[in-house]
């Protein structure tokens, strides 16, 4: 059961991190590309509690930093806040109404990315504010709202063979 | 309260989490080295399966590239239809854009490295939104690449190592804001401050060309290269894709389109230079 769990969520990461860093810079709106991330760890808080949420941003946020020449531990960071914060909006009926999922997880990704510029600004990455950020946050945050559905849906998948089974950190 | 208790290990689980993150973030701007081998061991593995996905997904993403820059391509072919008209109105009814254009021939196939050597990159990702302004390419320190390279197509100049890890590294554009380049317009021999105006448009001269000085659309431009600079002298820059004059400061404002395509760089060269002399080898 815990092997078929590390599976799922190993794979999932690798999916979503695979797809940002190589398909999402190419399906640009307006020239801003999915912030998938963002809205992965968003969705593992809403979905898995707050302990899996934060533990999952963290360490999935650690695996993005690699990537970037962001500092490492700024997304770890970002996301994993995030995650937290998300497990404390866990409720049934945010699992049950679409309307709130995409809600929750377009407001954390704006609130997110807000955060995650604001860090790296006060820690001297004078590089970020050279970007449209204003619309690079509204746009991400209306795709992945868009996409809130797919991130709940993959989310549930990974958590849902959980070795602690249906017991919700949330609780 | 005990340590099962939910919300003393909530709180205890987010304590633990940023002391983790200040500390990653503290390793990571002393330089601390396990953690760029950590890094290479990653990227190393991962990069090989987004090679992969992108054979599989290119089609998709090909399609809706054409979708959503349908219009910037009508746009730019307009565009590029007027330049072509303009420049073989000047080609004919003047010698000068004629030798401009030679010169510009000559810059691009001198050996304008002036024999420093080189490393041939591969720019392993199309930057993300909040790295607009730069790339990333397979070569890093291990390569001889330092901090503050240039960085130049067959075309001409692209940019500048920015960062460097020891199997990659970060180049900024010269289509980035505010990215200063001291350039010379050949022909005039003056030496003069450009500075990059964001991406797609052509770049800003507007410190150092008085009103005197005669600059014509099409006129080649390439680095400076007087002492101090930041790149080798003769490095192809663009062309003058604009004249006006400013009658408030006396100056000329100038526009240089780069010759290099900035939007869509897929190998490039590092030249092994650098204003202290290290040569990275």
């Amino acid at each position: 059961m815990r092997g078929a769990w590390t599976l799922r969520v190993v794979t999932v990461a690798l999916v979503v991190l695979v797809l940002h860093l190589d398909v999402s810079p190419d399906l640009r709106i307006a020239g801003v590309a999915a912030e998938l991330p963002v809205g992965l760890a968003i969705a593992a808080g809403l979905t898995g509690g707050v302990e899996r949420g934060a533990l999952f941003g963290f360490i999935f946020g650690f695996f993005v930093d690699l990537f970037f020449f962001t500092p490492i531990g700024l997304r770890a960071l970002t996301f994993g806040v995030l995650g937290w914060l998300a497990g404390h909006l866990f409720l049934d009926k945010l699992e049950e109404s679409p309307m709130l999922s995409a809600l929750a997880i377009g407001a954390g990704t704006a609130a997110g990315l807000i955060a995650f510029v604001s860090l790296g600004i006060a820690l001297g990455e004078s590089a970020l504010t050279e970007s449209p950020i204003t619309r690079i946050i509204l746009i991400a945050a209306i795709i992945n709202a868009a996409l809130s559905f797919v991130f709940m849906t993959v989310s549930h998948w990974m958590w849902s063979v959980d070795p602690l089974g249906s017991r919700r950190f949330a609780a | 309260m005990s340590l099962l208790d939910p919300r003393r290990r909530r709180r205890t689980t987010l304590i633990l989490m940023l002391l983790t993150s200040i500390t990653l973030l503290s390793l990571d701007y002393q330089g601390f080295r396990p953690l760029d081998g950590v890094q290479s061991t990653v990227r190393n593995l991962v990069d090989p399966i987004a090679g992969g996905t992108d054979k599989v997904t290119s089609p998709i993403t090909n399609t809706w590239r054409s979708f959503t820059e349908f219009e910037e391509l009508e746009d730019e072919n307009a565009r590029l239809k007027d330049e072509l008209a303009a420049m073989q109105g000047d080609a004919i009814g003047a010698s000068a854009a004629e030798e401009s254009l030679r010169a510009l021939l000559e810059q691009i196939e001198i050996d304008y490295i002036g024999g420093a050597d080189t490393v041939v990159a591969q720019v392993v990702d199309r930057p993300g939104n909040f790295e607009s302004y730069s790339i990333e390419i397979d070569r890093g320190s291990n390569d001889g690449v330092r901090r503050g390279m240039p960085v130049v197509t067959d075309a001409g100049l692209v940019g500048r190592v920015s960062e460097v890890q020891k199997d990659f590294s970060q180049v900024r554009l010269l289509h980035q804001v505010d990215f200063p380049i001291g350039v010379r317009v050949i022909g005039t021999g003056e030496v003069a401050l450009a500075r990059g105006r964001g991406i797609g448009e052509d770049l800003e001269v507007k410190e150092g060309l008085t009103e005197e000085t005669e600059i014509t659309v099409g006129d080649p431009v390439v680095t400076s290269g007087i002492e101090g600079s930041s790149y080798p002298p003769d490095l192809v820059v663009g062309v003058i894709s604009a004249v006006e004059f400013d009658s408030r400061l006396l100056e000329q404002s100038v526009r240089v389109r780069p010759v290099a395509n900035l939007q869509d760089l897929r190998f490039v060269t590092v030249i092994l230079w650098t204003v202290d002399g290290d040569s990275g080898s």
